[in-house]
């Protein structure tokens, strides 16, 4: 795995930019699938760049106007059309476009390959783009194109990116689950814009008339030298299912009505076919967790692995165990004690004794367990001693 | 940095208040291109350039040495009086057109193929309020294709989007439940089921080829006058301005484009024509009468394999509409298994309770109708006001500084319902003016005079006693457009004048009983928000409400109290709502983003208080199949 490390920046000011700009159906547009589920319809169909990539270039024309930065390139690519969303981006006050022709759309990964080829043309100090497109809501070119480069990445900007001239790193912050997270990274880097970052600027009529006469570079895939077979296909799109529409009801006693007589029954449905449902329920899910540990452990130690234990059968053999052990235990004891027996195996793992320490509350049931197993252990001995006992007798 | 010089508007305008300008005449400073330091525009194959001029430079550099100078902050060189606010730019151009619909590129092809063939070379520049070109552009619509044949005689071997040719025509009386079918008054052979949207936006693709400089998502909000009152141009809206009136951040002030001869071509009750046509007493100076409107509401299905007849044109009379109610409904089938369904009503209607889009829904429940749309799916939703008032209301096009066109004029055909073909022959004529005056030293009055010797005004004037003959009620309507279509032919010595005015129409609402509308399905029939998603239309939320109220308390102290509120009902995008307001009062809330620039409330008002302006360019719907 080789990091790509690009030449050090020797001057800031005459940092390139390179913002990636992606065409998709306007965010006002009501999409739908096509008849034959092969994706979206977007003929005859409002397209233009998309919200997040018009953030991106907005901050990059911004850091160009603070003195940063000496050229903003835009890059889109995609089918001839691609050419009026660069202009677009050059009426907002890019410099100048990149156009890679393709004629289908692409993954994000592809789309990534792309960009760390022009990287490697353009050398930019800084690559912007949207943090998702859309159309697909991926969110993942951005984090490959800076894995494929070697280069950091802040993704989710949502603060103004301060650049330091002297050091050539970058102060970013980003829009994390927990609240805001200030990264600072070195250049060249890979930053993804969120909403919040700034709001974009109108084109305005003599800057779109300017435009006009600002090259558009065309590049071909061949030019780029890069491998456009990609590992998933799109089988199918489809619709979200119709949510079935909610009942308003008109008073308390109406909903306890329905709660009652319609509703019962399937809450009746739920706990006899979910208990087990389709992957064995809830119990079943701790359980795999547990079985897997535990095979884990015993692989580790013993060198053997125990064979793929479908949960599903697995839960429902040790409760059906449990309870045909217990009926035999009353009724033909010795027996039941045999079955009882693989408690010893079972409640380990069933307890959990590998990840819970004597804090935990499980270990009192795990002793009362223990417990239960020594009583069947002492109970089977003690049958033992008797069938050698009749058994001497006999002869 | 490029170095900008200064070109200050030596125009005033007595109408731009926020402006303290006094008349300037100033030395002119052009230049020859913008001085800038980088290299010429190299020739790339961008459409607009494929158009080389006959001196063999690009088209686009021919026009940036037309005396158009940039300039980002206005530097007071020793005048006074130049507004505080950074300086608006002015560009200029030959021709400026305002609305690329069918007429203003029409206009705009006209005159570019009229340059090729005279060896002359005018700046043609076409502003268009939506964010596409077609996206606000919506008919029926069932195309005669003569006005295309003429302008771009070889459009059948250029891929335009006209490909049905109409097959059948069927005419049926509805009445709840039951169609009958009538002898059909339309004869649609040899004209074409379409989407006019498409044939727009393939106009546009066809315009730019010829060198037209179209900039769509700029609206057009004043009129630039001269200090002769001559029209110069228009000042396109400022962007970026929020909704208590402050600039945002991404404030940009508007732009003047001037044109030495300026087409308005905004379609129906255009907001700057209306203007023009006071300002100038168009109307009166040719006694025409006032213009008359419909509201057209209209659906595009995606329907059953089975029940798809490409070609097949039906028109209905009747149900649901009353007899006092003048309107009618279309079903054109078109292709891809699409059908465009569409209500139109007459805005001349009394009952102030009737609700033209749940009369729509009501429609779709109807058995003839319904038969065809089981099964299937909309796909896009619009609607927008159509003139109706045919030769009588024509009013004289032209002005100091330009003309008007197409339906902002208003050539509509009622009996055919067709107005594309006369707003595209329109466009053309006045094309062939403005070349006049601008190469050949003629006046802009020859476009009056062509219309009256083309067959627009034959069209126009044979069909004129058709809607007119309607006010007297359904049946005399129908007697009488029955005598005019297989008898008079137009030839009678009477014009038949229109009623009231449309806004004058609407009676009190004690006169009349609410009406009760069923409750949407959600199969055939639909909830505005549900139907108004399918329109796409949006605008920016943070930006003046362009619908203004010319005073404020005329809602809550007329509309409500006498006419029971209106506006909430014939507004196809539920913008008009009466809501509580802290003291339990009702109060007018106008939800101006989902405008569908229709314009009905701005014809419909019984006080004619609310004025239509246009909003940041851009928004709107996004009509791409309409």
């Amino acid at each position: 795995h080789q990091t790509h490390k690009s030449a050090p920046l020797t001057n800031l000011r005459t940092m390139k930019i390179l913002v990636a700009v992606k065409r998709v159906v306007d965010y006002a547009v009501k999409i739908r699938v096509k008849p034959d589920k092969t994706g979206v319809d977007t003929q005859n169909v409002k397209m233009s760049m998309n919200p997040f990539c018009e953030i991106a270039l907005e901050e990059a024309l911004r850091i160009k106007e603070a003195g940063f930065a000496k050229e903003v390139v835009a890059v889109s690519i995609g089918p001839p059309q691609c050419v009026d969303t660069l202009r677009t981006g050059l009426a907002m006050g890019a410099d100048r476009g990149i156009h890679v022709e393709a004629n289908s759309s692409f993954l994000p990964l592809t789309i990534a390959k792309i960009l760390k080829s022009l990287a490697d043309v353009e050398n930019p100090g800084l690559i912007f783009l949207g943090k998702q497109a859309i159309d697909d809501d991926c969110n993942q070119t951005g984090q490959m194109v800076a894995a494929l480069l070697g280069w950091p990445q802040a993704t989710f900007a949502s603060k103004v990116v301060v650049l330091d001239k002297d050091k050539q790193f970058a102060t970013v912050d980003r829009e994390v689950d927990g609240g805001l997270e200030t990264l600072s990274v070195d250049l060249p880097a890979v930053i993804t814009t969120d909403l919040r970052l700034n709001q974009p600027r109108y084109a305005t009529l003599p800057n779109i008339m300017k435009a006009k006469s600002k090259p558009i570079k065309k590049m071909t895939l061949e030019d780029l030298k890069v491998d456009i077979k990609s590992d998933i296909e799109i089988v199918e799109v489809t619709e979200p299912k119709k949510r079935k529409s909610g009942v308003i009801v008109s008073s308390v006693d109406e909903l306890i009505d329905k709660l009652k007589n319609e509703a019962h029954a399937s809450l009746w449905n739920y706990y006899r076919f979910s208990g087990f449902g389709v992957d064995g329920g809830p119990a079943a899910k701790k359980l795999a967790l547990k079985l897997n540990l535990a095979n884990a452990n015993l692989s580790s130690r013993l060198w053997v692995t125990l064979s793929n234990i479908e949960v599903r059968q697995a839960s429902v053999t040790i409760v059906s165990l449990i309870a045909i052990g217990g009926v035999i235990f009353v009724i033909r004891k010795i027996f039941g004690a045999y079955l009882a027996v693989y408690f010893t195996i079972v409640s380990p793992i069933l307890y959990d004794i590998y990840n819970n320490g004597p804090e935990d509350r499980y270990f009192s049931p795990f002793w009362i367990e223990l417990f239960k197993i020594s009583l069947q252990l002492q109970i089977f001995r003690s049958y033992k001693a008797k069938i050698m006992q009749s058994m001497r007798m006999d002869e | 940095m490029h170095r900008f010089l200064l070109k200050l508007s030596s125009s005033t305008n007595p109408l731009r208040n926020s402006k303290n300008q006094l008349p300037l005449i100033l030395p002119r400073f052009l230049s020859s291109t913008t001085a800038s330091e980088s290299p010429p525009p190299p020739r790339t194959s961008h459409p607009s350039n494929r158009f080389i001029s006959r001196s063999g430079h690009p088209y686009s550099a021919d026009s940036f040495r037309k005396s158009r100078a940039f300039s980002s902050k206005s530097r007071a060189l020793g005048v006074r009086c130049i507004s505080s606010e950074a300086g608006r730019e002015s560009i200029e151009y030959d021709v400026l057109i305002i609305g690329a619909g069918p007429a203003g590129l029409s206009a705009a092809i006209r005159l570019k193929q009229l340059c090729q063939e005279k060896n002359a070379d005018l700046s043609v520049c076409v502003v268009e309020k939506g964010a596409e070109v077609g996206g606000h552009v919506i008919s029926g619509n069932v195309f005669e294709p003569l006005a295309l044949d003429e302008l771009l005689p070889h459009w059948r071997q250029e891929q335009a989007p006209i490909e049905v040719a109409a097959s059948s025509d069927k005419f049926w009386f509805l009445t709840k439940n039951r169609a009958i079918s009538l002898p059909s008054p339309f004869d649609n052979k040899g004209n074409y089921v379409i989407s006019l949207s498409q044939l727009v936006r393939w106009l546009g693709g066809k315009a730019e080829e010829l060198g037209i400089e179209i900039y769509p998502g700029f609206s057009a909000s004043e009129v630039l006058y001269d200090a002769s009152d001559k029209v110069v141009g228009i000042a396109t809206k400022d962007m970026g301005i929020s909704k208590d009136g402050s600039k945002k951040e991404t404030f940009q002030p508007g732009v003047d484009i001037k044109g030495r001869v300026t087409l308005f071509a905004e379609g129906c009750r255009g907001s700057l024509s209306e203007k023009i046509i006071k300002k100038y007493k168009l109307r009166e100076e040719v006694n025409a009468q006032h213009q008359t409107y419909a509201l057209g509401i209209k659906e595009v299905w995606e329907i059953d394999e089975s029940k798809h007849n490409p070609g097949e044109v039906v028109h209905t009379l009747g149900w649901p509409l009353d007899p006092k109610t003048y309107g009618g409904s279309f079903l054109y089938h078109m292709n891809n298994r699409q059908v465009a369904l569409g209500l139109v009503v007459a805005l001349n209607y009394k009952n102030p309770f009737l609700n033209p889009y749940e009369e729509f829904q009501k429609l779709k429940h109807h058995p003839a109708i319904k038969r065809i749309l089981e099964g299937g799916t909309v796909l896009q939703y619009g609607a927008r006001t159509l003139n109706e008032g045919g030769f009588q209301s024509i009013p004289y096009p032209v002005f100091p500084g330009g003309a008007i066109i197409g339906c902002s004029a208003g050539f509509l055909n009622v009996p055919k319902i067709k107005g594309t073909h006369t707003a595209m022959k329109s466009g053309m004529l006045a094309a062939e003016a403005a070349f006049g005056a601008l190469h050949e030293g003629s006046n802009m009055s020859t476009y009056w005079d062509n219309l009256r010797s083309s067959w627009v005004w034959k069209e126009l004037y044979s069909a004129r006693n058709y809607r007119p003959a309607f006010e007297y009620g359904l049946i005399p309507g129908l007697a009488v457009s029955a005598m005019e279509h297989y008898v008079l032919r137009g030839k009678v010595p009477f014009t038949l004048k229109h009623g009231k005015a449309d806004h004058e129409a609407t009676d009190l609402a004690r006169k009349w009983k609410p009406i009760e509308y069923p409750k949407p399905d959600g199969v055939l029939s639909f909830d505005v928000p549900t139907s108004l998603y399918r329109s796409n239309t949006n605008h920016d939320h943070d930006q003046p409400s362009h619908l203004r109220l010319r005073d404020p308390k005329i809602p809550e102290k007329v509309n409500l109290p006498e006419y029971a509120a209106p506006e909430s009902r014939y507004c196809p995008a539920r913008v008009y709502e009466y809501v509580e307001d802290e003291e339990g009062k009702p109060k007018l809330q106008i939800n101006a983003q989902n405008c569908l620039h229709c314009k009905a409330c701005d014809i419909k008002d019984p006080k004619q208080n609310i004025e239509w302006t246009v909003p940041e360019g851009g928004g709107g719907p996004a009509y791409s199949i309409m």
